[in-house]
């Protein structure tokens, strides 16, 4: 089953023309005030990549996991340091 | 040697080894006239890639060569990678991408304002404004604004220095004055004016805007402030959940209604079994009220920053609960075990979805403890493997392992966590002050990005699925995506729930801003590292293999920021990477241990970790919550290693080789 990053993938998946698309809301956007990129390419490798449709949740995880062993790592020295400086 | 060693993988065997020992030789072989080019190096790596090399991208990568800075094998690297991405070969995609890869990529130091316009959530929008000390009629105009679609920044902005200046204030003062100014100033003013000539301003500026002078304008009145050191009542208050559509039903002001107004609705939200809920909202908001005292001195009486407070925060928390339901209630009837294997097989992965969008795109798992997303992960696993019961034509063993998490997720209830709900109601305490504070009092992006890094995170630091998603997403990976849904009029996902703005927008902000050349580049530097790892992290149309690319801002001892390098590849199922057969290298510098290089590896199933520092097995302590995270999601831990750099390899099971495969990219954990 395919899935879809946003409306504008599954209109736009075939024809490939995200850059139409990225035209039309970099123009929504100005007129909206919102800040976004003004070079279509760019907006349009944003449209096409949805972070939450792209990994699942097992991955999303493992990579949280994986940042919480590292500060972890990093908190133990802070703590260390901190009981040091209290003696 | 630096910590993009780590990654250095991302070059081909071809180049990392064999071109190692014979260098120059090679490249006074090049075919070409770009002499300068390492073009036997470039032939085969497009050979490798299977990808035609012309004039065209040669050119191209010419300019990039001579444009970029680095060695030769980092550019080398950024090729290989954009052609393994399959992304056009074009410099300003190899610069992007060179950008992103680059060591250090990512300038914490690059100064942010924060936009006080923007330090509103959407969603917020009308209890902020019912939150503000001003007259009933100024702000029925203001919410009249915000629901024909007017964003709130304008309606503020506009609306509210357009009264200064028909009360009197200078039209350039009014102009440069922040939203605490204004507010501030129009109260005073209309404190200290006599009613009549009050009443004079009022009817022409509102006559002015092209509307009707109110009922209520002709004689303003200030709502008296809450008191300070008014107890502050959690449960229930004076809203309506919000709705579907992001703004909630109309927010009362409790200082500006009679004692039982409008109170109804928020009471019918909460159940009568919901008590717990409450006291844990009330729990939690009673000390992070004490931590925010000094806004009561920030905001004077301008603003009553108590109520906006428990109204956000309770709308939100009773709006998880909703989602949470919503959920169960979806994926009960797909759970039932005794339709046709087919049909039982299609409904599986209509809730294995349904997990995944639970977990990541409600705001269920940012009120919750990580028990709660392991058992969901858990339950999408139980389900994973049902499916291949059917597949191999076991049925019963299918239906008995979807009734078991048809009961499972039936009997999971909604529990906020304490710490959870407080970073969620400090969070939007400390939105106000930004909003409040004069301008060009921003922090810095190292302090912005640590303040996310406190709120996305559980008890003990542990930092789930949800908080990875949103840190990335915080980070403006997924802006132009949540850019479009917003102008699509989707805002279903409630993406602003923990933030209000994203490192990126702000980033594009600053750029049109008064800066100077440098901050300019500095800025233009990291949206240029953003739009690399977006390169990245499109999702591919044709293949089976996928690969992305994060630069992941983790918390350092000295509380300043590192950038932990994550590169994944593996088998893609459908648009979404597979998670049984996926690869992820990590890629740190930590201030305690060096740096540190994590493999984790999934191949059918099974996963094995290879850690790889100076420390060897001295790290192995920290890694044990890996195992049971790998264990909840559902696979199968394998060995677990610990590679010492410039010592013996230590292994806590069985140490594996080195893996060289193809998919590895030859990733090196020397350092």
């Amino acid at each position: 089953m395919k899935k879809t990053i946003s409306t504008a993938y599954e209109r736009y998946d075939n024809a490939a023309d995200f850059n139409s698309y990225a035209a039309k809301v970099i123009e929504g956007a100005k007129a909206q005030k919102m800040p976004i990129e003004e070079d279509e390419n760019r907006v349009a490798k944003g449209l096409k990549g949805d972070l939450r449709e792209a990994l699942p949740a097992q991955l999303y995880a493992i990579i949280g996991a994986v940042a919480t062993c590292v500060e972890q790592m990093e908190g133990e020295r802070s703590r260390k340091d901190e009981s040091q400086q209290d003696l | 040697m630096k910590i993009t060693g780590l990654m250095k993988g991302l070059v081909s065997s071809l180049v990392t080894k064999k071109d190692r020992q014979a260098e120059t030789a090679a490249e006074k072989k090049a075919t070409t006239s770009r002499s300068h080019l390492p073009m036997d190096k470039i032939e085969r790596l497009f050979e490798k890639h299977k990808v035609p090399l012309d004039n065209a991208k040669i050119k191209e990568i010419e300019t990039f060569f001579d444009r970029s800075e680095g060695t030769e094998a980092d550019k080398l690297k950024t090729l290989e990678t954009t052609l393994e991405k399959g992304l056009d070969v074009k410099a300003s995609e190899l610069n992007d991408v060179h950008a992103a890869l680059k060591e250090g990529a990512t300038d914490f130091t690059v100064l942010l304002e924060e936009p006080a316009e923007t330090a509103v959530a959407e969603s917020d929008t009308e209890t902020w404004v019912v939150a503000l000390k001003l007259p009933e009629a100024v702000k029925d105009l203001l919410l009249e604004q915000l629901g024909k679609g007017i964003p709130l920044r304008e309606v503020l902005t506009s609306t509210l220095k357009h009264f200064a200046k028909f009360l009197g204030v200078d039209g350039a003062k009014a102009e440069s004055m922040t939203l605490g100014e204004l507010v501030q100033t129009l109260k005073n003013m209309i404190q200290n004016m006599p009613v009549s000539e009050l009443q004079k301003a009022v009817k022409a500026a509102f006559e002015a805007l092209g509307v009707e002078t109110p009922a209520t304008a002709s004689a303003p009145e200030v709502p008296n402030p809450v008191p300070a050191e008014a107890p502050v009542e959690v449960s229930p208050q004076p809203s309506v959940p919000a709705n579907e559509s992001g703004v909630g039903g109309r927010v009362v002001n409790p200082a500006a209604t009679t004692e039982g107004e409008d109170k109804a609705p928020l009471e019918a939200a909460f159940e009568s079994s919901d008590q717990q809920t409450a006291s844990i909202v009330a729990t939690a908001l009673d000390e992070v009220l004490t931590r925010l005292e000094h806004m009561g001195a920030l905001l004077e009486d301008t603003f009553d920053y108590k109520f906006f407070l428990v109204e956000v925060t309770t709308e939100k928390t009773i709006q998880a609960k909703a989602n949470f339901k919503a959920f169960q209630e979806q994926v009960a009837p797909l759970l039932e075990p005794s339709v046709p294997p087919q049909k039982l097989a299609e409904n599986i992965q209509t809730t294995i979805e349904a997990l995944d969008k639970v977990i990541l795109k409600t705001n269920v798992t940012l009120f919750t403890d990580m028990k709660m997303e392991r058992d969901l992960l858990a339950a999408s696993a139980e389900l994973d493997k049902a499916r291949t019961f059917i597949q191999k034509g076991d049925v019963a063993s299918a239906r008995a392992l979807v009734e078991k998490v048809q009961k499972t997720v039936g009997k999971m209830t909604f529990e906020p966590s304490v710490k959870r709900v407080q970073a969620f109601a400090f969070q939007k305490g400390e939105m106000l002050e930004a909003a409040f504070k004069p301008k060009n009092a921003g922090p810095r992006a190292e302090q912005l990005i640590a303040r996310q890094l406190q709120v996305l995170q559980g008890e003990n630091g542990v930092r789930q699925a949800k908080d990875a998603l949103d840190t990335l997403r915080f980070m403006g990976l997924n802006h132009e995506v949540e850019v479009a849904e917003s102008l699509e009029g989707r805002r279903v996902q409630k993406n602003q729930d923990f933030f209000n703005h994203n490192v990126k927008e702000i980033l594009l902000k600053l750029m049109k801003s008064e800066i100077d050349a440098r901050q300019v580049e500095k800025a233009e530097g990291q949206l240029t590292n953003l739009s690399g790892q977006q390169s990245m992290n499109q999702q591919e149309s044709g293949g089976q293999r996928g690969m992305h690319y994060f630069n992941y801002p983790v918390a350092l001892s000295d509380g300043s920021l590192g950038e932990m390098k994550i590169y994944l590849n593996g088998a893609r199922n459908g648009a979404t990477m597979d998670y049984k057969n996926t690869a992820l290298f990590f890629g740190v510098n930590t201030q305690r241990f060096g740096e540190v290089g994590i493999k984790v590896k999934t191949v059918m199933g099974q996963c094995d970790i290879t850690v790889a520092s100076k420390s060897g097995a001295a790290l192995a302590p920290y890694f044990e919550p890996l195992k049971d995270v790998v264990e909840a999601a559902g696979l199968t831990l394998g060995t677990i290693a610990y590679e010492g750099t410039g010592a013996a390899p230590e292994a806590e099971t069985k140490a594996q080789p080195r893996q060289t495969e193809g998919d590895e990219k030859g990733f090196d954990f020397k350092i």
